[in-house]
């Protein structure tokens, strides 16, 4: 069985599911009240709706999700010795971590599938006369790649932190740093360094323009591949660090 | 055994932990958040005390998201140690009676829940200063609006505490924490309504300025509801957590 099975395998019948469902569902719910009440205002329809139920939800709570993701996923090693059990095992370390960012990757992914889905149907109870806007769709695609370096920070956070909650809250921190620094525009860079943050804003603030360079594409991927390495470059350190 | 010696074991198992680290990096994180408002604003509105107000209202949006997830995180880091190491059948077994760990655990966790509010409050203060605000504190709103603050936080507190005690797996409370802070968000946005039933919000009644263009510069009188709103969440909390079944 490979590692990847094993890890979707302890996730699947795991109570991780209830808030991947419970949060996008009240952030939409809610974003669809609030957008009700003030459709006179909010007149760009697909777009408007966007507006509500996104903003929040991609800033501050979808990172926090990906911390309790990555939380769950190292606490339940944590529990009762897991990690020496894993490092007992052979499997290369590199494979270990590898096989945990990409199960928290794919959770992430569908959690946000499920938001489209989910804001797909919301908008149908307000018969737009526009057609649903599909380049969402790969926008959010580019949001869920970029947020894969939160993946990493949060995976190397959980593993350090025997906690389950204090990497939550440190999540909650990194989500409102990331957004403060691109919607303050603290430094040029920080609009790359914080792509999927950038993106969420961007969507959100002026998303009928939206739309980024070949060169703006290369930074912000290479700035995430960056962190992503120096994050499991620091994992492995930390698990390398337990077999001795 | 009595409960100041209590108090003095719990305040040990937590001298060298994480436990300071995270209430520092929590009142760092609302200190700088409170100087967003001030960064882009004309210094020349820096002498006129409706600037308090203004970042008052600021820490009061801020405290809807961030306090939720800084309590979850607190109560359940206040019994993770326990719930780990099976030690609520060793403190059974001891003799111990569970009410006076309840209430000592408590007291421990709203004390700092306490230095968290007012430590936040003298960092805003003192960064606000160093700024360059000048014009003096309006005392009885600074009053009322910590006051507040400190009365919710403490409402919520319980509830996780309850949240953290009746159930092993950390995940529930913090889960709760999540859901509760962005429906406490949205529901400020939705109706008055939802934001009197939905204690995650309540932060929000510290808003006081208005947003309405032609009455800036006024504000909202001083609501005393969620202070007695939480005081009945405190006592309804604090008699449920007695009775709470732990660690299931």
């Amino acid at each position: 069985m490979s590692l990847l099975h094993i890890e979707w395998m302890k996730l699947k019948r795991s109570k991780i599911w209830l808030p991947i469902l419970i949060l996008p569902f009240f952030s939409i719910a809610y974003g669809s009240i609030n957008y009700s009440a003030n459709r006179e205002i909010l007149q760009s329809q697909w777009i408007s709706l966007w507006t509500q139920v996104y903003l929040f939800y991609g800033s501050f709570f979808y990172p926090c999700l990906i911390a309790l993701i990555c939380a769950f996923i190292w606490h339940s090693e944590h529990k009762q010795g897991g990690v020496k059990l894993l490092l007992t095992s052979g499997t290369p370390l590199y494979k270990i971590l590898f096989a945990k960012m990409l199960v928290a990757s794919l959770v992430a992914f569908l959690a946000q599938a499920y938001f489209m889905l989910g804001f797909f149907i919301a908008g149908q109870f307000f018969h737009f006369s526009m057609p649903f806007p599909k380049v969402f769709i790969p926008w959010l695609l580019a949001i869920t790649l970029f947020s894969s370096l939160y993946v990493a920070v949060q995976s190397y956070l959980s593993l350090k932190l025997k906690s389950f909650a204090i990497p939550v809250a440190m999540g909650l921190g990194l989500g409102f740093i990331c957004f403060l620094a691109v919607a303050q525009g603290v430094a040029p860079e920080t609009h790359y360094m914080f792509a999927a943050a950038r993106l969420s804003l961007l969507m959100n603030n002026s998303f009928e323009s939206l739309s980024l360079t070949s060169f703006e594409w290369i930074k912000m991927i290479g700035y995430t591949l960056l962190g992503i390495g120096l994050f499991t470059g620091l994992q492995y350190k930390a698990l390398k660090g337990q077999t001795q | 055994m009595k409960t100041h010696k209590l108090y003095a074991i719990e305040g040990k198992k937590y001298q060298f932990t994480r436990l300071y680290g995270l209430i520092a990096l929590f009142i760092a994180f609302q200190g700088m958040i409170a100087l967003v408002p001030l960064v882009k604003l004309d210094p020349s509105g820096f002498s006129n005390s409706m600037i308090w107000h203004r970042i008052m209202d600021g820490q009061g949006i801020i405290s809807v998201i961030i306090s939720p997830i800084f309590l979850a995180t607190l109560t359940s880091y206040g019994v993770d140690l326990e719930h780990r190491h099976n030690m609520w059948r060793v403190i059974q077994s001891s003799g111990l009676s569970y009410v006076q760990v309840y209430k000592v655990k408590l007291l421990f966790l709203l004390n700092h829940v306490a230095l968290y509010v007012l430590g936040s409050c003298l960092l805003t203060y003192a960064l606000a200063r160093l700024k360059g605000v000048t014009a003096s504190l309006p005392l009885v709103d600074t009053l009322y609006h910590v006051g507040t603050v400190l009365v919710v936080s403490f409402a919520l507190g319980l509830v996780h505490y309850c949240l953290a005690l009746r159930y092993k797996n950390q995940m529930v409370t913090l889960a709760v924490a999540l859901v509760g802070s962005l429906s406490g968000m949205m529901s400020v946005f939705i109706s008055e309504l939802l934001m009197k039933l939905n204690p995650y919000s309540w932060y929000a009644y510290t808003v006081r300025m208005n947003s309405d263009p032609s009455l800036l510069e006024t504000l909202k009188p001083m609501e005393s509801y969620p202070i007695i709103a939480s005081l009945v969440l405190i006592a309804l909390a604090y008699l449920i957590g007695k009775r709470t079944p732990i660690g299931e």
